[in-house]
């Protein structure tokens, strides 16, 4: 079995068959939360390319990376929003520093 | 569907089997669904209908040494063919689809069009709506259109747009522009050739939901002017980069007819080449001739399918060869997006949303199913507005769900009728636009102007997506397997159109030119 084909994602269908109900109130949850709002399409689907790097989920990155590039998302603002997703991930390893910091110093 | 019982005997839908070297593509032109498997599985496929699992594993077993081994990955096969609706045990029943009429209901709007105002600087040659430009000068107030506006968005609508007439010669332009786009996406139709720099900086406010789409017919003005006043390419074209300065994204749209064909394609090189401020266009949409109006007064403003086909394909090859090139890799021609979500996702499709999840409002408030009707007093579905043009809330919805011009709309489908062929793939494209059909309540396949367009890009879209991420060396014969299939239903997330209620069936709307 191949892991992560780009194929895969047509099988949700089927997974959506395991349990219609909850996966429709998924899907609707979902919807509304991409619909346009106070946040424009655009900067929802970058927020979201985001995330799933960071939540490293290939199908998450395939679907959202499509649709950033929809909505009207360059390249160059799609790099920088991975950018600021290293660099938080990033800064959360080195800002954890703290608590080693802290385990060691923290004497009282 | 997926339950086969190999003890009892099977069926198959009606079949249209399609061959790209050692692929075979198994289309269910009825239901709208395809698989890609190899020769073996194929034969095996159009040998199943009334057999039983003994029947076909004697036959194809003829050869074979391992036959439980054989046995065991010929029952998978049919088990994955039964998964995704090629083989049941139920003989089929002879019911002959109906239509959409009463199959799919009103859920949702989704895109909203706005003529803005019908006066213009332009003659086009192909104008549908050439008949009112300036002899109607009538427009809705600016308060009333966002009354609309909001009734239109709280019954779901996500896109807006405003096309015309000419939209920037309305005065109040750029207030309907910044009420829209604070909540919504919008996409506003212009010829581009009054667009300033001042009026582009305007726009630049209100750029993280705004498209503006620029009519542009050729490469060059010698082009551009065989549909468009003369001296308006450079003008249009200096719009396109005024916009493209201020980082507003932008596409471009064409109407190809017979003396443009080979100019078309080449304004997509152009476009492709064209980089402001590292701004380039978004995309080039090809818009099929809607023969009404003025392009009914112009013997010359035709296109036939062949030709609209040529145009299609040289488009897209200019496409992949600036990508290739490293020239442009975000240009695209959302034809061949459509076509390739037509050729992906089902499901079955009739027709368009127009009336669905479209709508259309005019110059004086007249509701219409959608943009390309909307000079037609025969699908005209009744004012929004009182006499005055004062516009009542709740008036929209109200109209939307019980005018009958509109549920006569939602009735029309291109249900196969007696003498039209058995297994062309309207239930894929939904047949296109039924405006530009003679006859607008049925006959779809030979009245379409472009129904041949429809057919071979669908399949080219179809090949292609069977043969996805496959070598032609993966594809062995000793035994029937299964590469690839179409997605039941349209992928999450790939597009914003999911609106519909749907039929038992699985039945569906197609797209019309939304992309967004």
């Amino acid at each position: 079995m191949k892991y992560y084909d780009s194929k895969d994602l047509k099988l949700i269908d089927d997974f959506k068959e395991y349990s219609p109900e909850l996966f429709d109130a998924y899907m609707e949850w979902g919807n509304k939360i991409f619909a346009g709002g106070a946040l424009s399409k655009k900067t929802k689907e970058l927020i979201a390319v985001a995330v799933s790097h960071v939540v490293q989920c290939p199908y998450c990155i395939d679907l959202h990376t499509k649709a950033a590039d929809n909505a009207g998302v360059t390249r160059e603002e799609l790099a920088e929003a991975v950018h600021v997703a290293s660099a938080i991930k990033g800064g959360a390893t080195l800002f954890h520093g703290i608590l080693a910091v802290k385990t060691l110093e923290d004497e009282d | 569907m997926s339950v086969l019982d190999l003890e009892q005997k099977l069926y198959t839908p009606k079949l249209r089997v399609e061959k790209e070297g050692e692929l075979r593509v198994v289309i269910d032109p009825d239901n709208a669904r395809w698989i890609s498997v190899n020769d073996f599985g194929a034969r095996m496929l159009a040998a199943a209908n009334d057999r039983t699992f003994a029947e076909l594993a004697r036959e194809f077993s003829k050869d074979v040494k391992d036959k439980d081994r054989f046995e065991s990955r010929l029952k998978k096969y049919l088990h994955k063919c039964a998964k995704r609706g090629f083989l049941t045990n139920t003989q089929p029943s002879g019911n002959v689809y109906r239509g959409r009429a009463g199959q799919i209901g009103i859920k949702r709007l989704h895109e909203m069009w706005i003529l803005t105002n019908f006066t213009c600087n332009l003659r086009c040659k192909h104008c549908y709506t050439m008949d009112r430009v300036n002899k109607d000068r009538r427009i809705l107030e600016a308060d009333e259109l966002k009354k609309i506006i909001d009734d239109a968005r709280a019954l779901g609508t996500e896109v807006f747009y405003f096309s015309g007439g000419e939209p920037f010669l309305r005065k109040d332009i750029m207030s309907l522009v910044e009420y829209v786009t604070e909540r919504s996406t919008l996409i506003l139709f212009t010829n581009g050739t009054l667009i300033t720099e001042e009026i582009a900086k305007k726009l630049s406010n209100f750029k993280e939901r705004l498209i503006i789409q620029v009519s542009i017919e050729g490469h060059d003005e010698e082009n551009n002017s065989k549909i468009r006043n003369k001296g308006m390419f450079k003008r249009a074209m200096t719009g396109v980069k005024l916009l493209l300065e201020e980082g507003i994204m932008v596409g471009i749209s064409s109407t190809p007819i017979s003396s443009t064909k080979e100019s078309v394609p080449k304004l997509t090189e152009l476009l492709g080449k064209l980089k402001v401020n590292s701004n380039s266009v978004r995309y080039h949409h090809l818009i099929y001739m809607i023969c009404f109006g003025n392009a009914l007064k112009f013997p010359f403003m035709t296109l036939s399918s062949d030709e609209l086909s040529e145009v299609y394909d040289s488009c897209c090859s200019v496409r992949k060869d600036l990508k290739k090139k490293k020239i442009n890799r975000a240009l695209k021609i959302t034809n061949e997006k459509i076509f390739d979500a037509y050729a992906t996702n089902g499901p079955k499709k009739d027709l368009c949303g127009a009336g669905y999840t479209i709508l259309a409002v005019d110059t004086q408030g007249k509701l219409y199913p959608c943009a390309s009707t909307i000079s037609d007093p025969r699908y005209n579905a009744g004012s929004l507005v009182d006499e005055e043009g004062r516009y009542t809330p709740g008036r929209l919805k109200e109209l939307w769900e019980e005018s009958k011009v509109l549920e006569d709309i939602r009735g029309f489908t291109i249900k196969r009728h007696d003498d039209e062929p058995e297994d062309d793939l309207r239930f894929f494209h939904g047949g296109g636009c039924w405006y530009n059909m003679n006859d607008p309540k049925g006959a779809f396949s030979k009245e379409h102007f472009f129904a041949g367009t429809y057919e071979d890009k669908t399949l080219q879209a179809i090949m292609k997506a069977a043969g996805d991420d496959l070598d032609e060396d993966d594809i062995t014969n000793k035994y029937p397997k299964m590469y690839n299939y179409m997605s039941p239903e349209r992928i999450a997330c790939a597009g914003s159109r999911k609106t519909v209620d749907k039929s038992d069936d699985g039945l569906d709307i197609g797209y019309c030119i939304c992309f967004s």
